[in-house]
């Protein structure tokens, strides 16, 4: 009896151990409910050594939503005043409906001067600050050193050099940072290395970087270099979007061994940023020999 | 991804374990009474005890027994998510529990990345865990103190040895001497590399396996002296290669994960005093290697991280002035190397190397305890611990006091009061996401100097029906101080940069404080037919460091409000027994977004937004709190029948289990999931209902 008993109950188990194996027991499950509306979304950056100036405005997605660039706020209504004045003025010229464009001649810009951008949709009111820098920082030493063979990969054999840009800082109080930029040809690839790139402050006077580019052919080399002098929001705003980097894949941001990234705005009572800068543009030439 | 797919089908499998053991007893088929037995850590009723009858009557976990499990089925005592084998006591992270084999600590580990404990249920005669009222003599730790006591036998032999699918297992207890010299050893090892081929293509399972393994030799030499060796290893491997044939690229990471300790117990006594004294060594240690060929160059990079604690420890019990007292003395000495580098570029043979300097810290406590007991009726239990520890040359003197108080109000009823402060002279940095988490522990410093906290209890126990049962409850507040954390931004991927190594750990942790208070109650029925317990606690653990979570203070993610568990074994005659086991949780805080956003890429030059990529762009989140959301509640009933068999010397048992009843889809992770541009929040259940059986026989 005991026998048929283990014997009966052996089967159930492996009955349902059997139906276990399906896919049922690995669930992907939607979760969240979203507790907060819409928020609005504005970038600007300013720069009074272009002409036209652009006013980035759109709406932010709830989770469970597509997230795309383009979320149109409509009827959002933009403006712009130099805080040491007291008139607004509202900037209603588009070039996208989520892009509001004003020109220097419609309203200038000047070195020093802060201003504040507010945008106004059905009930909200939104605003952001940025104090464009006084001067600008220029290059003080360039150079092109140190080549080396080396190999990337299963490619040919490439040559290597140090990029040396040095500049001096223009506030010591940290409240401005730098971005560069250098676009090199002429014997060489072309090819544009991107903004964003750490500068290293020796004290607070000097500013420096040391980048490696690869060298495919010797001779005469002619270096595009621009550096921006910018509000500090720059830099703080794009750290913190470059942190939420994710992949289509997905598990990038509660993976198994991610914590939680701080976000980073100075728009009140919504997101974004609202920032400045300055260019700086030099052509630096030299002949590589190898 | 390929972690849940392993977990998932490697528990699958798993439940195709047939164990079958044989025990074979050269005398009696029963143990005897354990000769060696280390002292019981609480004289004052704080503590629980399990023993081996209460482990084994416990649902299996899919046929494997595990303390641990059981442990979190009593109140205060919490895991982190189904099946994780950390557990979180009374507010405490997992790094403030001391695990002790007979008296020598242990850095616990586990296995399977957290399925299954590395502690061999075999070798367990009993635990005792105690949350609160902490003698003097034990420190080093905030929340609790687990002692297993393995179990030895002096006069017969004794084996046991099992084999399955999921792992093998072998117990032996030998005599060389008897009454005088026995050694036992007991060890697992899992074969899921025997069964499946590590050479697989991407999107392949990762393999893992594990071994651990305990020895005990005891040599009483006399009635007044006796020597134990203690030997505890556990060691995990993970192996995960991708290989792409089509472009002649791999990628094969191997982990490798010990934990380690040897110790020598010597136990002395003399007419009024009785001594012990322990040397030991414990270590934790972790190995990452990965390779990556490509043609036929190879990249190869190493990365590692440990902790090694060498410690002595004496103590002397005698009785003074009519006081039981207890005096004595532990030294430790650590080294930690909290992460070291070694890289091979593509065709270079020069490696690029990389070593966070070993840290040494030494730590240097005496204490003393009386007990005094008033009346036959109140007994008190006071002392105080003194410690002094150092990190290079930076002295820090702490004092410990502790008072427990116990006093009878009726024949079976006594209410109880404790009072204890506690120093923790390690950090761990502790993963703040959902998953897995990579143990490093680092020293305290200066900046981060020794975790503290105090915490005070009332509890109240009362038996009932002829001590049948018993009925208890307990309520406490503790607070703890220089806890750490990650800083916002920085997690155990952090670990591994270079920044990590360049600036020291103390570059992305934070410290702060934290606080927690409950109420937990306990009924237990301990005799009869049926016996069990049924517990709740109720619970609010809050933590706050100034950068993490803006400065606010926040619920970490073991904060669980409710907890209710409830546990029974029904004999129902005929040697059939069937046991339940039924547990609620509260679900966990963790942060969701409040909402995101699209970022254009923006042309410096020309001053405009590049909005033509609308699909696929970066994305800006405001990340709301910490404690934002909750995860699912979670609930699971386990059930299993055994039936035991008698035949002349032969003893048989049958044990048919049903873990996870009623297939509650628990939350084991939760991440983002892009699915076709929507940005998701998604779980993964990897435990649904699962059948188990297993097979003993003794002669």
């Amino acid at each position: 009896m005991i026998k048929k008993i283990c014997l009966v109950l052996f089967g159930c188990t492996i009955a349902l151990f059997l139906s276990s194996c399906s896919d049922n027991g690995l669930v992907i499950e939607n979760f969240i409910e979203p507790k907060i509306p819409n928020k609005i979304i504005t970038i600007s950056y300013l720069c009074p050594d272009l002409d036209q100036q652009q006013i980035y405005v759109s709406l932010a997605s709830k989770i469970g939503d597509s997230v795309k660039i383009g979320n149109i706020a409509n009827g959002a209504k933009v403006y712009i005043r130099d805080l040491s004045k007291p008139d607004s003025f509202l900037v209603n010229r588009q070039t996208n409906p989520c892009v509001f464009v004003f020109s220097q001649n419609e309203f200038p810009l000047k070195l020093g001067a802060t201003y504040r951008i507010t945008i106004k949709y059905n009930q909200d009111v939104i605003y952001g600050e940025t104090t464009i820098p006084s001067k600008r920082a220029n290059f003080n030493e360039v150079s092109l050193t140190n080549y080396g063979k080396i190999k990337y990969f299963n490619l040919n054999s490439v040559y290597e050099a140090h990029l040396f840009l040095s500049w001096n800082n223009i506030d010591s109080t940290n409240k401005f940072t730098y971005l560069y930029s250098y676009l090199y040809s002429g014997g060489v690839r072309n090819d544009v290395i991107p903004f964003y790139s750490d500068s290293y402050t020796e004290n607070n006077f000097k500013c420096f970087t040391d980048e490696i580019i690869p060298i495919f052919n010797p001779g005469p080399i002619t270096i595009n270099l621009t550096l921006l002098t910018c509000d500090h929001n720059i830099k703080k705003f794009n750290v913190a979007i470059d942190n939420y980097k994710y992949s289509s894949s997905g598990f990038s941001l509660l993976d198994q061994f991610t914590g939680v990234y701080p976000e980073y705005s100075n728009v009140k009572n919504g997101a974004g940023v609202i920032t400045s800068y300055l260019i700086h543009k030099e052509t630096y030439t030299t002949n590589v020999k190898l | 991804m390929l972690n849940f797919k392993f977990t998932y089908l490697f528990l699958l499998v798993s439940v195709l374990t047939y164990g079958q053991k044989i025990d074979s007893l050269s005398k009696t088929t029963v143990l005897k009474e354990v000769i060696v037995e280390s002292k019981k850590i609480d004289e004052v009723g704080n503590s629980f005890e399990l023993s081996q009858k209460q482990i084994q009557n416990i649902p299996s976990f899919i046929g494997e027994r595990d303390f641990i499990k059981t442990l979190t089925l009593l109140p205060g005592i919490k895991t982190d998510n189904e099946s994780s084998s950390n557990i979180f006591i009374r507010g405490g992270n997992y790094d403030q529990n001391l695990f002790l084999i007979d008296n020598i600590p242990v850095f616990g580990g586990n296995h399977l990345t957290g399925l299954i404990s590395p502690f061999n249920p075999e070798m367990i005669e009993s635990v005792e865990i105690l949350k609160n009222g902490f003698p003097a003599e034990y420190g080093g730790r905030l929340s609790s103190i687990l002692s297993i006591r393995q179990r030895i036998n002096l006069d017969s032999s004794q084996y046991i040895a099992g084999m399955g699918i999921l792992m093998g297992k072998v117990y032996v207890n030998k005599v060389l001497k008897p009454q005088k010299i026995a050694i036992m050893v007991a060890a697992r090892r899992s074969f899921y590399d025997l069964f499946y081929s590590s050479n697989n293509n991407e999107g392949s399972m990762p393999t893992l396996n594990f071994l651990d393994a305990n020895v005990k030799a005891t040599y009483q030499y006399d009635k007044n002296n006796q020597l134990n060796l203690i030997l505890f290893i556990s060691k995990d491997a993970i192996y995960n290669p991708e290989i792409d044939t089509s472009y002649k690229f791999s990628n094969h990471i191997k982990g490798l994960f010990t934990s380690f300790s040897i110790g020598l117990n010597w136990l002395k006594t003399y007419k009024k005093h009785s001594l012990e004294f322990v040397i030991y060594n414990s270590q934790l240690n972790t190995k990452y290697e990965n390779f990556t060929t490509n043609y036929s160059e190879i990249q190869k990079t190493y990365f590692g991280n440990g902790i090694s604690e060498i410690g002595l420890k004496g103590i002397d019990n005698f009785k003074l002035l009519g006081l039981q007292t207890k005096i004595g003395f532990s030294f430790l000495n650590y080294q930690f190397v909290p992460a070291s580098f070694k890289i091979y570029e593509f065709g270079s043979n020069q490696a690029f190397s990389l070593e966070y300097a070993k840290i040494y810290a030494q730590i240097l406590s005496l204490f003393y305890s009386a007990q005094y007991i008033f009346k036959d009726k109140t007994l008190i239990d006071f002392g105080a611990r003194v410690n002094n520890s150092n990190f290079k040359s930076n002295y820090h003197l702490s004092f410990e006091p502790r008072l427990n108080v116990k006093h009878e109000l009726t024949k079976n009823s006594n209410i109880r009061f404790s009072f204890t402060q506690m120093n923790q002279f390690l950090h761990l940095l502790i993963n703040p996401g959902t998953g897995i988490n990579l143990d490093t522990w680092v020293p305290s410093s200066k900046n981060f100097p020794n975790e503290k906290s105090q915490q005070i209890n009332l509890g109240y126990d009362v038996e009932l029906f002829k001590n049948r049962y018993l009925f208890t409850i307990d309520t406490y507040y503790k607070n703890f101080k220089n806890i750490i954390y990650y800083i916002d931004g920085y997690d155990q991927n952090s670990v591994y940069s270079e920044e990590f190594v360049r600036n020291g750990f103390e570059s992305i942790i934070d410290k702060g404080i934290g606080s927690a208070r409950g109420l937990e109650v306990l009924f237990q029925k301990k005799k009869g037919r049926l016996n069990g317990w049924i517990s709740y606690d109720l619970s609010w653990v809050k933590y706050e460091f100034p950068q993490v979570n803006s400065g606010q203070s926040f619920f970490p993610r073991f904060d669980r409000r409710h907890n209710i568990s409830i546990v029974s074994s029904l004999y129902l005659g005929n040697f059939w027994t069937f046991n339940t086991s039924w547990v609620y949780q509260t679900g966990q805080p963790f942060p969701i977004p409040n909402y995101l956003f699209g970022v254009p890429n923006f042309n410096y030059d020309k001053g405009s937004f590049d909005i033509s990529e609308t699909n696929n762009p970066q994305i800006g989140i405001n990340q709301g709190t910490r404690d934002s959301y909750r995860t699912q509640e979670f609930h699971r009933l386990n059930i299993s029948f055994i039936k035991e068999i008698q035949r002349k010397r032969v003893n048989i048992s049958w044990e048919f289990g049903l873990y996870n009843v009623y297939n509650r889809k628990n939350p084991y992770v939760y991440f983002y999931k892009n699915v076709n541009g929507k940005f998701q929040v998604v779980s993964y259940s990897i435990l649904p209902i699962l059948p188990s059986i297993s097979y003993r026989i003794s002669f």
